[in-house]
């Protein structure tokens, strides 16, 4: 159960980083515009700091691989499969 | 120069197009079914916990397991006793199995010998003699998982035709998956948009490519697991059996068991089985899925206790014991005698295959993996209709299919379903009846799909089928049990919750997406009645 617990605020950070990434992706806020005349996120992030948030993602491997949970592990990657699936698939309305 | 750089690639995308479309448009519908049950497969262990209205008792710890056997082996037949399997069933029963190894009529190796059940007082409830996959094949407690399983692995076609498709249909879903990867020239900027059509709904094609994206490398390694399986059993082991062995099966599955040949039948009084379980559990803080007891009560005595992954673990642990002694002797590799990569990769394969590391949370990270490969086969499926359908009229067929089997096949499994809760209150054969259910609902569904000429009427009708039966499943299952959640609770039965929850979860959605496609409608109905007052209006404007 240990492991689980130690896995979900990785899964958590994840969220945050992929609702970041998408919020400030340059193509759907310039289709929110389009469609709505304004985007409700009022933020832009540089390509540079949108290509460091991404490779944050690959920042829970090490303390999950070194602490030996390679069942949080694996279930990390599944996790970020799914959350960035159902943030990007959610509309552009909502965020 | 760069007009004559662009010409092979584009043709090279092309060309993987051509490849991604087919791989997906021939074996597509198959594939769905494959990834939908397999889906399902994933919890196949709280389905058949859920369908009984069980709790796992943990017999093995809690009962004199020593006892039992004793006075089972005592009215066995001495060849039975060269290995002893024991495990809890779905209804709160040790299931005991004295078998000796052979070939069944097909020609496979199988075991051979009698099962018996017993429960928690002792008695036992049944007795069956037989090989034991026609004995399993019988067993009404796994009625329901057994069949959604054997769609998934099989599809229910005779061996090895069923794991050769399934085997085929993998390899599809990697060629898929790795064309569409390589195809996609913008993968990563168009990884967080789907684009709008005119009438506001999401573009098909940017739902399919960011649903795909998302999902590749778990595409890649469940198609990768899933052919091996299936391919490890259909040609893998035969050949391997012909190859390094001359066709002697049961000398292959020693070697590959890790098992020695010759072993001595000389008596000699077995160690305890309680005090060796106790000493598994105590060091795996968990109790066994289930043990192997090989040439009881001789000098070769031996016990393998099988446990599911430990703390942050991902493969399975086997801890075998010298049963003349009770003494713990190793952790047994999966294969062989001796620890090997070939052994680490194959205990990997599969927890990996079917979530099954880290319990309920693995699984539901894992449904959610299945459920997003079976919306970018979806999408894909719809999204060939919907092109093809908008230059040829001809085409209505196969959108046509796409709601048969999309929404088709959901509603066969829970038909199934229906028939094993029915059956089970009448008395009846489950075994029997699953399937007879399933197939059932697989002719109306046809019939319906014949008659009705309207697509979306016809997807609006069997949403509201799967619907009514997402919602009514838990309440049969209730009356059918007389199990509710106030006891699940009480007891801390969380796959039964988690199923009911799941499925009234999917009967609700159901319903909104009935409610939400006529919302949808109306408001076209509105916007196309209000165009058409408009040019009314300037019509005669112009003629005034």
């Amino acid at each position: 159960m240990n492991h689980l617990i130690a896995t979900l605020p990785f899964i958590l950070f994840s969220l945050v980083v992929i609702l970041l990434l998408t919020c400030s992706d340059p193509r759907r806020r310039q289709q929110q515009q389009k469609h709505n005349g304004h985007s409700k996120l009022g933020f832009g992030l540089s390509s540079r700091a949108r290509k460091w948030l991404a490779w944050s993602l690959v920042l829970p491997v090490l303390p999950l691989v070194f602490s030996g949970n390679y069942a949080g592990l694996l279930m990390y990657a599944g996790a970020v499969t799914v959350i960035g699936w159902l943030v990007v698939e959610s509309p552009a309305s909502a965020m | 120069m760069s007009n004559l750089n662009e010409q092979p690639i584009r043709s090279k995308a092309k060309a993987l197009l051509s490849l991604h479309s087919w791989s997906g448009i021939v074996l597509g519908m198959l594939l769905y079914a494959v990834i939908f049950t397999g889906t399902v497969a994933v919890v196949s262990d709280e389905v058949g916990e859920w369908s009984n209205s069980n709790l796992n008792q943990q017999m093995l710890a809690t009962q004199d397991v020593d006892n039992v056997l004793a006075t089972l082996a005592a009215q066995t037949d001495r060849a039975y006793l060269e290995e002893i399997s024991a495990y809890e069933d779905h209804r709160q029963n040790l299931v005991f199995f004295f078998h000796t190894h052979k070939q069944n009529p097909s020609g496979v190796m199988d075991e051979y010998g009698v099962q018996y059940k017993v429960n928690g007082q002792g008695e036992i409830v049944q007795q069956r003699e037989g090989f034991g996959s026609d004995i399993y094949a019988q067993d009404d407690s796994y009625a329901l998982s057994r069949f959604l399983v054997s769609i998934h692995t099989e599809l229910h076609l005779p061996a090895p035709w069923g794991l050769i498709l399934t085997g085929i249909l993998g390899l599809a879903m990697l060629v898929a998956a790795v064309s569409g990867f390589m195809m996609h020239r913008h993968l990563f900027t168009d990884l967080f948009t789907i684009r709008k059509q005119r009438d506001g709904k999401p573009l098909k094609r940017d739902s399919h490519t960011v649903a795909g994206t998302w999902s590749i490398p778990f595409a890649i390694l469940l198609a990768f697991t899933g052919s091996f399986f299936s391919f490890a059993t259909a040609f893998g082991l035969p050949a391997m059996a012909v190859v390094a062995f001359g066709g002697d099966q049961e000398a292959m599955m020693q070697t590959l068991v890790g098992e020695q040949a010759h072993k001595s039948e000389a008596p000699q009084d077995s160690a305890s089985i309680n005090g060796m379980l106790a000493d598994a559990i105590g060091n795996q803080s968990a109790v066994p899925t289930f043990i192997a007891i090989s040439h009881w009560g001789t000098e070769s005595a031996s016990l393998t206790a099988f446990f599911m992954p430990t703390e942050g673990e991902v493969g399975f642990a086997q801890r075998v014991y010298d049963a003349t002694n009770g003494e713990f002797v190793e952790y047994k590799p999966l294969v062989g005698t001796v620890p090997s990569a070939g052994s680490a990769i194959m205990s990997l394969i599969y927890p990996i295959h079917f979530g099954t590391f880290a319990g309920l949370m693995s699984k539901i990270i894992w449904i959610s993996l299945g459920v997003a490969s079976c919306y970018v086969t979806i999408t894909g499926l719809q999204l060939y209709a919907f092109r093809n359908e908008k230059q040829a009229t001809g085409w209505q067929w196969f959108s046509r299919m796409c709601v048969w089997g999309f929404t088709g096949l959901p509603l066969c499994s829970l038909s199934s379903a229906l028939g094993f809760f029915v059956s089970g209150a009448l008395q009846s054969n489950q075994s029997l009846w699953t399937p007879v259910s399933f197939l059932l609902a697989a002719a109306m569904v046809s019939l319906i799909t014949l008659i009705i000429r309207s697509v979306r009427q016809l997807q609006l009708i069997l949403l509201v089928a799967n619907g009514a039966l997402c919602l009514a499943l838990p309440v049969i299952r209730y009356l059918t049990s007389g199990f509710g959640w106030i006891q699940a609770i009480e007891q801390g039965n969380v796959a039964l919750m988690f199923i009911d929850a799941v499925l009234l979860l999917c009967g609700v959605w159901c319903f909104y997406r009935v409610y939400a496609s006529n919302q949808a409608q109306e408001s076209d109905h509105t916007a196309t009645e209000a165009v058409a007052s408009e040019h009314v209006g300037t019509l005669s404007g112009a003629a005034k």
